[in-house]
């Protein structure tokens, strides 16, 4: 089966470090990932799993080819166009949930959307519905230091859908977690793909995990080859 | 109206660093800037009180807004309405100005003669406001009449004389400077007047304006003085009436150039002052400044956040710029009510001894322009510094803080 292109790299290369011993992370890299399909990226710690994510992300850039968002080149987007390209198209999940402590659950889910210029009425709606749907809801007046390891990576996947973004980005979302816990926010993001037809870019080093989304890939030596 | 999404943020985060940290840097900012507020607004008031009744006094009484000096030294009814007809001209009387020696009781002194017409206070109120007239000679008011004088009251207090006494004063005559004679004028002290500035009371006789011109004044002596509602008006019309009066523009002088280096000399001291109480601003932003920084610093992880999920570094300055704006909008309003309540103090409070600084209290005026000028100075050194401490949201290395967690 076909699937429109969600996230495209053309010759995409990158190299990290000094000038007198860059280590060269990818080198014309061409892949890309259909829309609504789930992919895991397995490989060695500093193989580049998570710059190819922030590179997919438009955190980074690459030092020579494209990457296409969308089918949208994103090399030549000034600050403004990438951060509504992020705003719209991209939900970040990361190992360390980054929320921000001074703010209540649902609040933490509802700034995102709020700061994208969505009504404050809507925003919190939209919050309070995901923070349901990952199973907080009672916890949605609840600090951040006042939840679990895993309670706390599941407000960061409501965080990630509130602006209701096409593609997730999921870099170890359950790293620093319990077996239990770890199980919970698989199913999660597996579920999303499965029911909202979202893409999925997963990175982990849990090859399980891997293996339960629709293909896993491992980076090696800068190239993607099946897990 | 509900807040915005930055004010929330703004809001929350101050919150939590009242909560953790007390509200010590903060509060002491804005103490701080409210102190630079508060003495600017004081000082500036006692400033203006001194100079503003000091230049008011000078041009009421002494030089007037506009001089027009024929040069015949004749006087002229029908100029002289003329120039009263014009809009913006509050009162012309005609007048001289010389000097001479007096002598009573065998004491002498120099003193400028002034000539007015008897009738100069009904004509100009704002000289009849400043030049106090005491009781007189068998309680006679009003200025001399011919043969007569009113002497200065620190003037007659030197001389030794009282209303009802005799007085010689020394009068030049003669063509030219080789051919001056001096001759004396008897006349009698009609009374007193004070003014509250001293070089006036010790130093001035009015006399009639026609025995000044008969006596004591040249050609050149001769002038009328206009008052006008604006005296900033002076030079505009000085043009006007030359123009309309086909008179050389010379023969008008405004008190600017008569007394420009002195103004320019008050305009300095109260700029420099203005500047040395500023620098308390200055103090209090390096605070703010180093204060926001350490503040964003805090935030690094949250800001690289948002900068992810695609919100503008740049709208993300506003935040803890918002800081900075409320330090200083408190501060200058704390700094203007108790600034203003010190000046209001100063002007109604005995705070000086006539005795010894010849002021029945200290004059304090409070320009609400100087106010609004030094609140918004504050608010924008606070804010300012804030905002310049904020720059830093913007160069946040998002990949790099989202990576070494």
């Amino acid at each position: 089966m076909n699937h429109p292109i969600a996230l495209e790299f053309r010759g995409v290369s990158k190299t990290f470090g000094a000038t007198e011993e860059p280590v060269v992370l990818f080198e014309g890299l061409d892949w890309s990932l259909g829309t609504g399909q789930s992919v895991a990226v397995v490989g060695e710690s500093g193989a580049g799993k998570t710059t190819l994510l922030h590179l997919a992300a438009t955190l980074e850039r690459p030092d020579a080819g494209e990457v296409l968002v969308d089918g949208r080149p994103t090399a030549g987007l000034d600050e403004r166009e990438l951060s509504g390209l992020r705003t719209r198209s991209l939900g970040l999940v990361f190992q360390f949930h980054f929320l921000l402590k001074e703010f209540t659950v649902v609040e933490n889910v509802a700034l995102p959307s709020w700061l994208a210029g969505v009504s404050k009425k809507e925003s919190w709606d939209r919050a309070r519905r995901l923070v349901s749907l990952v199973g907080l809801e009672k916890r949605s007046q609840h600090y951040p230091h006042q939840l679990s390891g895993g309670e706390r990576q599941r407000v960061a996947l409501a965080r990630a859908l509130v602006n209701d973004p096409a593609l997730l980005l999921a870099d170890e979302p359950t790293g620093n977690l319990d077996v239990r816990h770890a199980r919970a926010v698989q199913d999660l993001l597996l579920g999303l793909v499965a029911t909202e037809g979202k893409t999925l870019l997963l990175v982990t080093h849990d090859q399980e995990f891997a293996r339960r989304t629709g293909q896993a890939l491992r980076l090696e030596a800068g190239r993607l080859v099946p897990l | 109206m509900t807040p915005g999404p930055l004010t929330f943020l703004a809001r929350r985060y101050l919150k939590s660093r009242r909560k953790h940290r007390g509200v010590g840097a903060p509060l002491l900012s804005l103490l701080g800037l409210a102190v630079g507020v508060l003495t600017l607004n004081a000082v500036l008031a006692v400033m203006n009180g001194f100079q503003l009744t000091f230049i008011e006094s000078l041009l009421e009484l002494s030089s007037s807004h506009l001089r027009w000096t024929p040069s015949d030294g004749q006087p002229s009814a029908d100029q002289g309405a003329l120039i009263g007809r014009q809009a913006g001209v509050r009162a012309v009387v005609p007048s001289t100005e010389g000097q001479t020696l007096i002598t009573a009781a065998g004491n002498r002194r120099g003193a400028v003669l002034r000539g007015f017409p008897s009738d100069a206070l009904a004509r100009d109120k704002g000289l009849a406001a400043h030049l106090a007239l005491n009781p007189g000679f068998k309680g006679a008011r009003g200025l001399p009449a011919r043969g007569e004088v009113l002497l200065g009251i620190e003037l007659a207090r030197g001389l030794g004389v009282i209303p009802g006494d005799h007085v010689e004063l020394t009068a030049l005559s003669g063509a030219s400077f080789s051919l001056l004679k001096p001759h004396l004028v008897d006349m009698t002290v009609k009374g007193t007047f004070s003014t509250g500035y001293y070089e006036i009371d010790a130093g001035w006789v009015v006399a009639n304006l026609d025995d000044a011109r008969e006596a004591f004044a040249g050609p050149s002596d001769f002038f009328y003085a206009v008052k006008l509602d604006d005296g900033n008006a002076d030079r505009v019309l000085a043009d006007r009436l030359a123009a309309l009066m086909n008179r050389p523009r010379a023969e008008f002088t405004t008190w600017r150039d008569y007394n420009t280096a002195f103004f320019g000399a008050l305009r300095t001291e109260k700029a420099v002052m203005m500047v040395l109480v500023g620098l308390i601003f200055f103090v209090v932003g390096v605070n703010i400044y180093f204060g926001q920084k350490r503040a964003v610093a805090e935030h690094r992880e949250d800001l690289a956040l948002w900068a992810a999920v695609g919100v503008r570094p740049h709208r993300l300055r506003g935040v803890f710029a918002l800081e900075g704006l409320i330090v200083g909008v408190g501060a200058a309003a704390l700094g203007t009510v108790v600034g203003l309540a010190v000046a209001w103090g100063f002007g109604s409070l005995d705070l000086l001894s006539s005795d010894a600084f010849y002021l029945p209290a200290l004059p304090a005026r409070v320009l609400p322009h100087e106010v609004v000028l030094v609140g918004l100075a504050c608010i924008a050194a606070s804010t300012g510094a804030a905002w310049l401490a904020s720059a830093g949201v913007t160069r946040i290395p998002v990949a790099e803080v989202l990576r070494s967690e």
